[in-house]
């Protein structure tokens, strides 16, 4: 008779708990996969999700506080002053804001959004991937949620956050460019800085003369974009020169990269790096430090950097329009950020309210551009937010008209195309590629084939 | 004198009768002993499938779902015709054709300076792991800013009087800059199994060899290589799936550029999956990556099995 071992028993029952636990934990996450794997997140959804939500309403209404999760692309202490206006306007609702990385957006959404676990109930939707978002069931159709907004945002974001006749996001930023520039590098080199009258605005072949001229005066760098080989930077360069967005066709899926405008404007911006004026190598998160430190003359940016580059005491700085090819048209970047709601939230109601509180009402608007100032997509807001801007440096004198004239005169926005995604991707890459160096024409031609074989797939 | 070969049938039962006992507790004991095994592997087992296994199922049937809803091959012949998808395929095996056997012979060189007798051995120990312990993605963005054209490496070349580099924007320098990141994380810790390795070998092999007039380099390849074989092939096949996989240093420092030249599978197809929302390519992918994979590490199973048993 040989005795039971108690390691062997202890093994045993070892082995029973964790396979147990093994089997728990997997039937959880096999619920909560199915829907990623089997379906998208449809209107369906929604409609079943909103009989939760009522419940939830339900529950908040007998004086329980429901938390909506906010997911953004801003530091948590940018958000802080809007969360904090929405929690005060009212009592029932609190507000928990995410940030993750711009780059990543796009994946979170696809991830969790996509995958419907329920823990986004509103999030920030880049105006032209709206179509993909849409395509893809990641947004909550809004129309019967906001009346009208005719007059409310302009007209322009309003047409990117409707599609097909129905409304599927909210503007809530939009957006321009100007130029900077630094008083000090251009003193030193005597130049006369460029006008922020937008009739009188400097070409980018001017601009190209003048940041060569600083950098022989012993600037580091004659010039540095804001969001360095980025597409919505570059956007204006071919538009400018009439090469169009760089997608045509109705629907937006036939892309355009080797006309004579994207070819001219590509090869001069690439120039400007090949011939050392700007750096190579840097981030677009890494081009604002080369400016506040007075190390770059010229920097086309947002204007949401006024308040940062205000706050540095050493750095002596003003703005003017934005420039234009002397061959083409004055053309500036627009549209931002708009608000969507997950179709799988549990809190509809709730991450309706925020969203109308950030987007229609002036205060909410003031408070979100508080934080960040990417000039707010509400119309009664904007004027008072351009003013504010301008009220920080006396050099900015001007300014808030000049804002008003690119919005209203100049902006063009980014391809209307449920491709957007992919072609910004490959652009990214693409603008990236030749600022290292690589011939603009053989980078443009390959740009074209992977954008039509990314087409494909759609 | 042949009583002694004379058997006692009485003896010869309750021989035979031990025997059988024996058999029979032996195939009780194994019975039980095989028992306990499968109760002690099964949790391992049940997570391998659910989490691993059934993942890999999952990839391979996605990988066969066509964007307009239909099923087939589609994505393979898509994939197979795209000239990115084989450039990163190349890229992917040129990657790990340099980096493994570099980070192996860098590794392996490093423990046996260790193994040494070495003033401060231990310090020594610690720094060259230390790296290790960095979570990769700070790695990363350490190493991103020290290659930067105005970043510290350039600083250095330039204090010396030598040109600066343009690190991970230039084609023939991007991969020299990726493998030098990679292995400065790596090396430290693939030299840990190689140290625990080098200890176990019995250091009177070593004298015997001496003793026989074997100098260093004799007795390195014919005791310390074949000795380490095991820990060697684990580091070697874990090191190739590491590198196979890598993707936080491609995120975060190049991009997969410029032109593509660090294009690494796994970049690609987080691009696919979650960029481009293309989840049956990347699905079909994975699963070309997993094959390419399998054959290689076979193939270094194979390559370093113990020669008496080929």
């Amino acid at each position: 008779m040989s005795r039971p071992k108690p390691l062997k028993i202890l093994a045993l029952l070892l082995s029973l708990v964790l396979v147990l636990a093994a089997c728990g934990g997997d039937a959880e996450d096999e619920t909560g996969d199915a829907p990623a794997a089997d379906e998208e997140p449809t209107d369906n959804d929604a409609v079943d999700d909103s009989g939760a939500d009522a419940q939830e309403t339900e529950e908040a209404a007998s004086g329980e506080t429901v938390e909506i999760s906010f997911v953004g692309t801003q530091p948590p202490e940018l958000l802080e002053p809007v969360v904090e206006a929405f929690e005060s306007s009212q009592d029932r609702i609190t507000v928990n804001y995410e940030s993750v990385p711009f780059e990543e957006l796009s994946a979170v959404i696809a991830q969790r959004v996509g995958g419907a676990t329920s823990d986004i109930d509103v999030y920030y939707a880049d105006a032209p991937r709206n179509p993909s978002i849409v395509d893809q069931g990641y947004a909550l159709e809004l129309t019967e949620y906001f009346d009208d907004l005719q007059g409310v945002v302009p007209e322009a974001g309003l047409e990117t956050a409707t599609i097909d006749g129905k409304l599927w996001t909210v503007p809530m930023r939009t957006s321009t460019q100007i130029l900077y520039y630094n008083i000090d590098l251009l003193e030193q080199a005597g130049i006369e800085p460029p006008s922020m009258d937008p009739e009188e605005r400097i070409t980018w072949e001017e601009l190209a003369d003048l940041a060569r001229q600083a950098q022989e005066a012993g600037a580091e760098w004659g010039y540095i974009d804001d969001q360095v080989s980025r597409y919505y930077q570059f956007q204006p360069l071919p538009e400018s020169l009439g090469g169009g967005s760089g997608l045509t066709g109705e629907e937006g899926l036939q892309p355009d990269l080797m006309n004579d405008g994207w070819l001219q404007a590509t090869e001069f911006w690439a120039g400007l790096y090949e011939e050392g004026l700007a750096p190579r190598g840097v981030a677009p998160d890494e081009t604002k430090p080369i400016f506040v430190n007075g190390n770059a003359a010229f920097m086309p940016g947002g204007p949401w950097w006024i308040p940062v580059f205000a706050e540095e005491e050493d750095l002596n700085f003003g703005v003017a329009a934005f420039p234009y090819f002397a061959d083409g048209e004055p053309v500036t970047p627009t549209d931002s950020e708009h608000l969507a709601v997950d179709p799988n939230s549990e809190h509809i109601e709730e991450a309706v309210e925020f969203v109308k509180f950030v987007t229609t009402t002036k205060d909410g608007a003031l408070a979100m551009a508080s934080g960040l100032a990417v000039p707010t997509a509400n119309l009664e807001a904007l004027p008072v937010q351009l003013a504010e801007l301008e009220s920080m440096r006396p050099e900015l004198e001007g300014f808030a008209d000049l804002a008003m004239y690119e919005i209203e005169n100049t902006a063009v926005p980014r391809p209307f195309s449920v491709g957007y995604v992919q072609f910004e991707e490959v652009m990214n890459t693409s603008l990236e590629d030749i600022r290292s160096g690589t011939d603009p024409q053989e980078r443009l031609q390959q740009a074209e084939e992977e954008i039509e074989s990314a087409f494909q797939r759609l | 004198m042949t009583i002694g070969h004379v058997e006692n049938p009485l003896v010869r039962h309750r021989r035979r009768a031990t025997a059988s006992d024996g058999r029979r507790r032996t195939f009780r004991h194994r019975h039980r002993d095989l028992l306990v095994a499968i109760a002690l592997l099964s949790p391992l087992i049940i997570a391998l499938i659910l989490f691993r296994l059934l993942p890999v199922a999952q990839a391979a049937i996605a990988s066969f779902q066509l964007p307009d809803g239909g099923t087939g091959l589609g994505n393979y012949r898509f994939m197979l015709d795209s000239p990115q998808f084989r450039n990163t395929v190349s890229v992917t095996l040129w990657f790990n054709l340099l980096i493994n056997p570099i980070q192996i012979v860098l590794s392996l060189a490093l423990a046996l300076l260790l193994t040494q007798r070495l003033p401060a051995n231990r310090i020594w120990q610690t720094l060259a792991f230390a790296p290790t312990a960095i979570p990769i993605a700070v790695s990363a963005i350490v190493w991103r800013v020290a290659f930067r054209p105005d970043g510290p490496i350039n600083a250095v070349l330039a204090s010396l009087g030598l040109p600066t580099q343009d690190w991970l924007i230039t084609e023939s320098l991007v991969f020299p800059s990726l493998i030098t990141m990679a292995s400065w994380v790596g090396v430290g810790y693939w030299m840990i199994f190689l140290i625990a390795g080098l200890r176990d070998i019995p250091t009177d092999l070593y004298e015997a060899a001496a003793l026989d007039g074997a100098g260093w380099w004799r007795s390195f390849f014919h005791i310390t290589l074949p000795l380490l074989r095991r820990q060697l092939t684990f580091v070697l096949v874990a090191d190739t799936v590491v590198n196979f996989l890598m993707f936080a240093p491609v995120q975060i420092m190049t991009g997969g550029g410029p032109n593509g030249a660090t294009d690494l599978i796994m970049w690609e197809t987080y691009q696919q999956a979650y960029r481009f929302d293309d989840y049956s390519l990347a699905a079909a992918q994975i699963v070309v990556v997993m094959t390419i994979m399998l054959i290689v590490v076979a193939v270094q199973f194979a390559l370093l099995q113990p020669k008496e048993r080929l």
